[in-house]
């Protein structure tokens, strides 16, 4: 951990110089996290060689910009993002996407630009050197988010939430090993070290079930799905259990004081730890949603993504101080862009919708009211733009569409997702589940930072966050 | 005429009114799908296209008089403080030998003066060049190819006659074709004349970079500074004018010998305020906003910039957005290489 007054001294030292910004890139898992970091910082890096690519963002539209480069530092605590391994992947054949991310990773890129007013010339030439700003930025598993709220609750309150939930609809089925399990061993039970690690077993393999076959997002603890460098040990081995009403501490020497116990642990050496020291001072945040999958998957899918992000949202809580405030001291995060993301997957026609949307599912004009001052906006982005417009006969009605060759095949196809609506259907209004959504190939991409990658909106996403430390 | 009471009323009765089933509301609920193509091969996207750019020029803003007044006195203020910062560089050097000091005025006076001859003869020779403005506005409408035609014509005549251009115009007359509409004609004449002009004067705008880089960090008083850098970019400024043969309006001119003149005299006075703060700040902070070549550096990023406006505001078709120079390739070279010497 970092001693608070390094910290203290670090933060001062960037108040007065303005010259580094953190940017939280929050999503479930496979929102596109790691292919909009990869994307963002090609584009960066191209900028100053291209500036056609991101006209929308003031710095390198003005042809201010000097130049971006990936910061050589040595001194960090975590792994660097694997940026060229994921332009690889993308850029030769056989064209593919980055790995699926198992560990939190950072990066940093130096941007060195011209300001643009008088008195930001001012401060430069005393500095005697153009103005730069450091970009810090990290990549994580999308499934660890959903620990922030955890440490909200206690054990007891944990588990009647997930029992609920996971006793109503389609979860039932797919629980239905665990729920079988938990049935049988009731709270009260004797503690015992093979029951839990049993109970731990079945858990996890539900959980896996859910996010990998049924596409669901709202699986707690996060770490059960996707480890990270953490070894598998006994206080791991916790899972719900059927905590009878109004019983706040459990009984000692029963099963669920075992469980309490290790999921205290949990959140003290597992989730404080990651947030306290990766989430720290963070000032822009950008929240990709894959708000297509989530419609095309059915209301059941839906609801699961907008109660997950309604808890991560809960934990940020902007303006106010939210459980992450709390938790590091200070957490101001003035600006927060809300992205649907995989726009290439819809015609440019309906793009607007796909924003629309977003902005309905998270609530954003009740966000508003509760955030202070802090300005949210909303956008329809591709980082990776891989399909073209095209249009079918459907019906003996044209209509666009998007095509483009999936991952693999070599064929083309062509993908019609329907008509876009703007708010969350109504009940009666949902289509049959539609989970086979392509896998479209990237597009060509110069794996050298000269070209760029085509991208929608990615431009005016970054004006909207950081545009004002570019001035 | 009138109508009768109840045909009004009736009109605005609530009833049902059946909507036709368009063809959209029938393909409202239509399910998702993907469909085969016996297409091979990758795509290749297309980014949608930006909204249109903003205008170039800014809009006028109301004359702030109280500003401006400010503003004069700031230039007066800091006019005084470089003249006598060199005078105090003079007397610091004459109470040390009488001879240096002397020397040193010499110095300072030959450096002045030299560079406002240079100043006063890059603006005459600017005189003489033809406005802009003429040749400007006469591409502006570019629908009837033969006034377009005429235009062309007149623009080859102005342009000053090198090897280079001589060949330019004949690639463009021997390309271009009867049939080819007005729009078509600019866009030859731009490949074949125009581009190789903008190459030489992206030259231009690199040397100037260097001279600003070179002299900036040479000279010795912030005064000498600012009268270098005010000489280099009168000089960059006649010769991407000849360049192109053409020099901007008057309006422009005075906009541009302000800017000119602000961007000097800011870099002298920051050059002042540095070595204050040094004197008062000690040994850590002088590393810190250290270096002449961060200064100098800064001085040839500062040239570069004035190099692209100038060019933006002499250029005879004026520049599409994508076609304007970047400062990383103008100045990009003189970076890297600082900051491979700095490692
Ligand atoms: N067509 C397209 N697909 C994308 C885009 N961004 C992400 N994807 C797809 O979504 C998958 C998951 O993205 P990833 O960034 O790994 O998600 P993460 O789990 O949030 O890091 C990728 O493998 C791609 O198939 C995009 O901009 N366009
Ligand atoms: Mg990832």
């Amino acid at each position: 951990m970092i001693s608070p007054l390094q910290s203290a001294t670090d933060s001062l030292v960037e108040f007065v110089t303005g010259s580094t910004v953190s940017l939280a890139v929050t999503g479930l898992s496979r929102a596109g996290k790691t292919v909009f970091l990869t994307s963002l910082i090609h584009n960066l890096l191209s900028a100053a060689h291209n500036p056609n690519r991101m006209p929308l963002l003031r710095v390198v539209g003005e042809r201010r910009l000097i130049g971006a480069r990936i910061h050589a530092g040595g001194g960090q605590l975590l792994p660097r993002f694997p940026y060229a391994e994921n332009i690889d992947a993308m850029a030769s054949e056989p064209w593919n996407w980055p790995r699926r991310t198992d560990d939190v990773s950072e990066i940093e890129i130096d941007i060195r630009f011209a300001p643009a007013s008088l008195f930001g010339q001012l401060v430069g030439d005393l500095v005697g050197e153009p103005s730069s700003l450091r970009l810090k930025l990290i990549d994580y598993p999308g499934e660890w988010l959903l620990d922030l709220p955890l440490l909200e609750q206690s054990y007891a309150e944990w588990s009647r939430g997930a029992l609920a939930l996971y006793r109503r609809g389609a979860r039932a089925a797919i629980a239905r090993d665990w729920l079988a399990f938990v049935a049988a061993h009731p709270a009260g039970e004797a503690a015992s070290e093979e029951t839990a690690r049993r109970a731990f077993e079945l858990y996890r393999d539900f959980l896996r079930r859910a996010r990998d076959t049924h596409g669901l997002s709202f699986l707690q603890p996060g770490r059960f799905l996707c480890p990270g460098k953490l070894v598998e040990a006994p206080y791991l081995w916790f899972a719900p259990l059927d905590m009878p009403e109004g019983v706040e501490t459990p009984a000692p020497g029963t099963l669920a004081e075992l469980m309490a116990q290790r999921y205290d642990i949990y959140k003290a050496e597992v989730v404080e730890k990651f947030y306290a020291d990766h989430f720290r001072r963070y000032g822009r945040q950008i929240v990709l949603v894959d708000v297509l999958r989530a419609l095309l998957a059915g209301p059941e899918a839906f609801e699961d993504t907008r109660l997950a992000l309604e808890a991560i949202l809960s934990s940020f809580r902007y303006g106010r101080r939210g459980i992450l405030a709390r938790l590091i001291g200070s957490a101001a995060i003035d600006k927060v862009m809300f992205a649907a993301t995989k726009a290439d997957h819809v015609p440019e026609l309906q793009r607007d919708h796909l924003a629309a949307l977003l902005r309905n599912m998270v609530a954003l004009p009740a966000l508003e009211v509760t955030s202070g001052n802090a300005r949210l906006d909303v956008e329809a982005i591709a980082s990776v733009i891989s399909t073209e417009e095209d249009s079918q006969e459907i019906d003996g009605q044209r209509v666009q569409l998007v095509v483009g060759r999936p991952v693999g095949s070599d064929r083309q196809v062509k993908l019609f997702v329907g008509t876009i609506p703007i708010r969350p259907p109504r009940r009666e209004a949902w289509n049959t589940p539609f989970l086979d959504v392509p896998v479209f190939e990237p597009p060509a991409i110069d794996p050298s930072p000269v070209e760029g990658i085509p991208h929608i909106r990615l431009d005016s996403a970054l004006e909207f966050l950081l545009g004002d430390r570019l001035r | 005429m009138s109508q009768r009471p109840d045909e009004r009323e009736d009109t605005f009765r609530p009833r049902v009114i059946e909507a036709e089933r368009g063809a959209r509301a029938s393909l409202r609920g239509e399910p998702p799908r993907v469909f085969e193509t016996e297409r091979r091969g990758r795509v290749v996207p297309v980014e949608p296209a930006p909204p249109p750019a903003l205008p170039a020029v800014p809009a006028r803003r109301r004359p702030r008089r109280l500003v401006s007044l400010g503003i004069a006195g700031l230039t007066a203020f800091f006019v005084g403080l470089l003249t006598l910062s060199a005078g105090d560089w003079v007397v610091s050097l004459a109470e040390r030998n009488p001879l240096l000091g002397t020397l040193a005025a010499l110095f300072v006076a030959a450096g002045v003066g030299g560079a406002s001859l240079i100043a006063w003869h890059e603006f005459a020779s600017l005189a003489r060049l033809k406005s802009v403005e003429a040749v400007q506005r006469r591409f502006a409408s570019h629908d009837d190819a033969r006034v377009t035609q005429a235009a062309i014509a007149d623009l080859l005549d102005l342009l000053p006659k090198t090897r280079e251009t001589t060949a330019g115009i004949e690639a463009f007359q021997a390309r271009v074709q009867l049939h080819h509409s007005a729009a078509e004609q600019v866009e030859i004449v731009k490949h074949a004349v125009i581009r190789p002009l903008d190459r030489r004067a992206e030259a231009a705008v690199r040397k100037a970079a260097v001279r600003a880089f070179g002299i900036t960090a040479l000279s010795p008083t912030a005064l000498t500074d600012a009268v270098f850098f005010l000489a280099v970019s009168l000089r960059l400024l006649r010769e991407i004018s000849e360049t192109y043969g053409l020099r901007p309006t008057a309006a422009t001119t005075v906009h541009l010998l302000r800017r000119l003149v602000r961007e000097a005299g800011t870099l002298g006075a920051i050059d002042l305020v540095t070595a204050g703060l040094m004197q008062h700040l000690g040994a850590g902070a002088a590393e810190r906003l250290s270096s002449a070549a961060g200064e100098s550096l800064y001085a040839a990023q500062r040239m570069a910039r004035l190099g692209i406006a100038i060019m933006q505001l002499v250029r005879p078709l004026p520049f599409a957005p994508e076609e304007l120079p970047s400062l990383t390739s103008l100045v990009g070279g003189l970076m890297t290489r600082r900051a491979e010497e700095g490692r």
